[in-house]
């Protein structure tokens, strides 16, 4: 089957994105594929590339880049989420005329469309929430 | 159209989970996962709200979570144990899938 990931927490204060992390490992090693990773709200965080993370916790972010590497799974970063949340790509930060950005090379930035995009080309969309 | 429930809110939310429980149709399921394994323990409470699950409703809870809260041993005997492996199972035998959080 095909799935996709929403994911509305950050690393380090919500158990969100490793839920969906450990998830995705287990959906995949059951023979499913991953189309999209949807990261909302404060899940947008996972796609900083500014986040150093303590060596006793350093799962995530990293884990994901490492994820990305290895499957064709496609990172989005909900571009309202992630402006709200200081994670922006050049054209964003030209844009809003800010001096840096900070998104992932990994991740996009884009809209809901795309998770409405992804609901219909995946057989489960999976949310993994948080407040 | 069968619905997987996911229920991650800890014992502050009885009344989310109250309505998730009234949203439940008899063929849905319910896994507890992260701050949510909370309710597969045995008490009053969590009797009294899972008591009102449709009857044939499966009910969950995600081994990993529970066991980092130190709740194994305190499982309620109406749910059942699943590992990340059946939680991808269990979503896989529901055409839909509702987070409540």
């Amino acid at each position: 089957m095909i799935y996709s990931i929403v994911v509305y927490g950050a690393p380090h204060s919500s158990q969100a994105p490793y839920s969906a992390y450990q998830f995705i490992q287990a959906a995949l090693s059951r023979g499913h594929s991953i189309y999209r990773i949807f990261f909302y709200h404060d899940g947008a965080t996972n796609g900083s590339s500014l986040v150093v993370s303590p060596q006793d916790d350093d799962l995530l972010p990293k884990a994901w880049h490492e994820l990305k590497q290895q499957h064709e799974i496609d990172f989005v970063v909900c571009i309202g989420a992630g402006i709200k949340r200081g994670v922006i790509n050049e054209q964003e930060a030209a844009r809003y005329e800010r001096t840096q950005h900070s998104l992932n090379d990994r991740f996009e930035l884009s809209g809901l469309g795309q998770l409405v995009d992804a609901s219909l080309k995946s057989d489960r969309v999976i949310t993994f929430g948080a407040r | 159209m069968t619905t997987l429930h996911i229920f991650n809110q800890g014992t502050l939310q009885s009344a989310l989970l109250q309505r998730c429980i009234e949203t439940m149709s008899h063929k849905d399921a319910l896994i507890f996962i992260e701050d949510g394994v909370v309710w597969a323990t045995d008490s009053p409470l969590t009797s009294q709200l899972l008591g009102k699950a449709p009857q044939n409703a499966g009910i969950y809870v995600l081994s990993e979570d529970l066991g980092a809260r130190g709740l194994s041993e305190l499982k309620a005997e109406s749910v059942a144990v699943v590992d990340y492996n059946g939680f991808v199972e269990l979503t896989e035998q529901s055409q839909n899938t509702l987070s409540w959080f």
